[in-house]
């Protein structure tokens, strides 16, 4: 079973903000991970690090047992086109994109599909997936927020990655939605993803395996 | 393989952005026919200018007086290096108009024969013809009395006769052939020219027994040094000089350089423009560059997109161009350059080569490909923590 370990990371911002303070955390396959905090306490910043977006200042992260903090950018890329699926609080979904020509977005760089016909077909199935088979040729200004997030749940899991790393998902969301994306995750937990989502949201508790809360860039100890 | 995957990706920018993507195909056709334009002038002044200079005859010829006495100069001047051809070279005449055409004289000159200036109307000099000339377009005449200047049309005399007579009082009857363009600098407006043999003729006949030299032509081979031979001659007692309607090169030299200026002036504005046009576009396209990023494409796959996206617009505003610089220079763009030159040493037109067009299309690539280059370094520099900001 893979798994992300990060290992004392810290992350000083302009050489005056400590954002994270010797922050040390395990992400299994299988596993649904909430990480809960104060605003401003660090736990965007946690996931950055763990998401290679940004590269800590000092800490390692270990992706399957290989140490990737001190990797050079494209092969960073690399890992995070494998191994990490995002979804963002903002969507980022393309406008101009159709809802599966946006989730093909990631495969379009995946040397593993052959031609445009392959990746159709498996985005489609994605969207199949996130339960918008009706919705698949559909603009994202013609979806509700939280069909959007679903399409963006399904671009994450476009290159079939271990890791969906989730920055406050639902924070755009009202609570119906909230529920059908949390649903999701936890679904896609079961079936063998890690996952983690940042979040200050109380209503993710019931979905999660383990909750960690962060308070002044300092992760406190695992609830579950 | 994947560059085509990209173009989904491409289509959705332009679409997203449709009026920069306007805006930028019809500054790029500007600039791509300001460009083709001037810079096929720049190459016509450039080649045709040297070369037509150069070759002109009366440009690669040394007129040299020798004594009359002196008979074995002339076969010692053609020994001499770089000497081509010799010739003795004819006095023109003066003569005065016996049908009362012009009331002031005219001088009766000599045409190279391997120089065809511009003739409006009528046909040009054969050296077989016998006693034929060509006109200049507008003669300066004077009224005699009154000083004032009379422009004579000699388009009219075309396929007539004229009556002259030279101070010796010999009868000379001169048939138009046709009239040249009097803005050849290499014409003197005031003469009328005949045929080289046809001028030695007259001036035997109408030959002074005072003459106490002659004046040899020497045409010289391409690239030989005018000065040394000038030196030369003198030690065979010759006096040598250049031909007073040598064209002068500066002239156009100058006209190159400013051309050459006008050309870079494009240039600048094409880059300047481009490049802050499209670090603009890309700028506005933050996010959707972070996200990209985000999804794993490397530094390769983000130039790709950016590249291809703005090379695909660039042809399209060079197709346009290159026919629109066509009409133009058909329309605006000759007619100008043919007032500004008008005949004479050469036909100056905007001609757009397929050369130049190739050429002009690869610089606009490269200049796009570098700019592109700086802005995908660009791109790798945003902060990808952008995309976890609300909206
Ligand atoms: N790029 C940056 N430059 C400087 N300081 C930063 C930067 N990003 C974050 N910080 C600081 O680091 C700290 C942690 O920020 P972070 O975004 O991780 O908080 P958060 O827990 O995600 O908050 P929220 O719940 O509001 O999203 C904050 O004090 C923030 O001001
Ligand atoms: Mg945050």
């Amino acid at each position: 079973m893979n798994s992300i370990v990060a290992k004392d990371l810290v992350k000083v911002y302009n050489q005056k903000v400590t954002a994270l303070k010797e922050v040390s955390i395990t992400i299994n396959q299988g596993e649904f991970i909430v990480v809960m905090g104060h605003s401003g306490s660090g736990k965007s910043t946690l996931l950055q690090m763990i998401g290679l977006l940004d590269l800590p200042t000092s800490g390692s992260i270990f992706i399957n047992s290989k140490d990737v903090s001190k990797l050079p950018k494209n092969a960073i890329a690399d890992v995070r086109q494998k191994s990490l699926g995002f979804v963002f609080q903002a969507f980022h979904l393309n406008p101009q994109l159709k809802a599966y020509e946006n989730v093909m977005l990631p495969m379009l760089i995946n040397p593993e599909y052959k031609n445009k016909a392959e990746m159709e077909k498996k985005a489609k199935e994605l969207i199949d997936v996130v339960g918008l088979s009706e919705r698949a040729e559909h603009y994202p200004s013609q979806l509700s927020g939280g069909e959007q997030q679903r399409v963006a749940v399904a671009r994450a899991l476009a290159n079939d990655p271990d890791f969906i790393l989730a920055d406050e998902p639902t924070g755009n969301l009202d609570s119906e939605n909230e529920v059908i994306i949390f649903t999701l995750l936890k679904e896609l937990a079961q079936q063998g993803k890690g996952i983690m989502v940042v979040s200050h949201n109380e209503s993710i508790l019931e979905y999660a395996d383990r909750v960690y809360y962060m308070k002044d860039g300092v992760l406190g100890d695992e609830k579950r | 393989m994947t560059i085509v995957n990209f173009l989904m990706l491409i289509k959705a920018s332009v679409t997203q952005q449709k009026a920069r993507s306007i805006v930028f195909v019809i500054f790029n056709a500007i600039c791509v026919i300001c460009i083709l334009l001037t810079s096929s002038v720049v190459i016509r002044l450039w080649t045709d200018m040297d070369q037509k200079v150069n070759n002109h005859p009366y440009n690669k010829e040394l007129m040299v007086d020798v004594d009359i006495n002196n008979k074995g100069a002339k076969d010692k001047l053609a020994a001499m290096d770089g000497v081509e051809g010799i010739s003795i070279s004819p006095y023109d005449i003066v003569l005065t108009s016996a049908d009362k055409t012009f009331n002031s004289t005219v001088n009766l000159s000599y045409l190279h024969m391997d120089y065809e200036p511009v003739v409006t109307k009528g046909s040009q000099l054969k050296s077989t013809d016998k006693d034929t000339v060509l006109m200049p377009e507008i003669y300066h005449d004077k009224d005699l009395q009154t000083q004032m200047r009379i422009d004579v049309d000699c388009k009219k005399f075309v396929g007539k006769e004229l009556n002259f007579v030279d101070e010796n009082g010999n009868q000379y009857k001169l048939k138009v052939a046709g009239t040249y363009d009097v803005t050849d600098p290499a014409l003197d407006t005031q003469c009328i020219y005949t045929s080289c043999d046809q001028l030695l003729k007259y001036s035997e006949k109408s030959a002074d027994d005072e003459n106490e030299s002659i004046t040899y032509s020497l045409a010289l081979a391409k690239g030989t040094n005018k000065q040394q031979l000038i030196d030369e001659c003198e030690k065979y007692g010759g006096v040598a000089y250049e031909n007073s309607f040598r064209i002068d090169l500066s002239t156009f030299n100058l006209s190159l350089i400013i051309m050459v200026i006008v050309l870079a002036v494009f240039l600048v504005m094409t880059v300047m423009g481009t490049s802050i046009f499209i670090s603009g576009c890309i700028k506005n396209r933050t996010n959707e560059l972070a996200l990209y990023r985000a999804l794993g494409y490397k530094t390769g796959h983000i130039f790709v997109i950016i590249f291809l996206e703005y090379l695909l617009l660039l042809l399209i505003a060079y197709i346009i161009a290159l026919a629109l610089s066509a009409v133009c220079a058909q329309l605006i763009l000759n007619p100008i350059l043919a007032s500004m030159v008008k005949g004479g040493l050469i036909t100056l037109t905007a001609e757009v080569s397929p050369v130049s067009a190739l050429i002009v299309l690869g610089v606009f690539v490269a200049v796009l490909a570098a700019i592109c280059l700086r802005m995908t370094n660009f791109t790798q520099k945003i902060q990808l923590a952008v995309l976890l900001k609300e909206k």
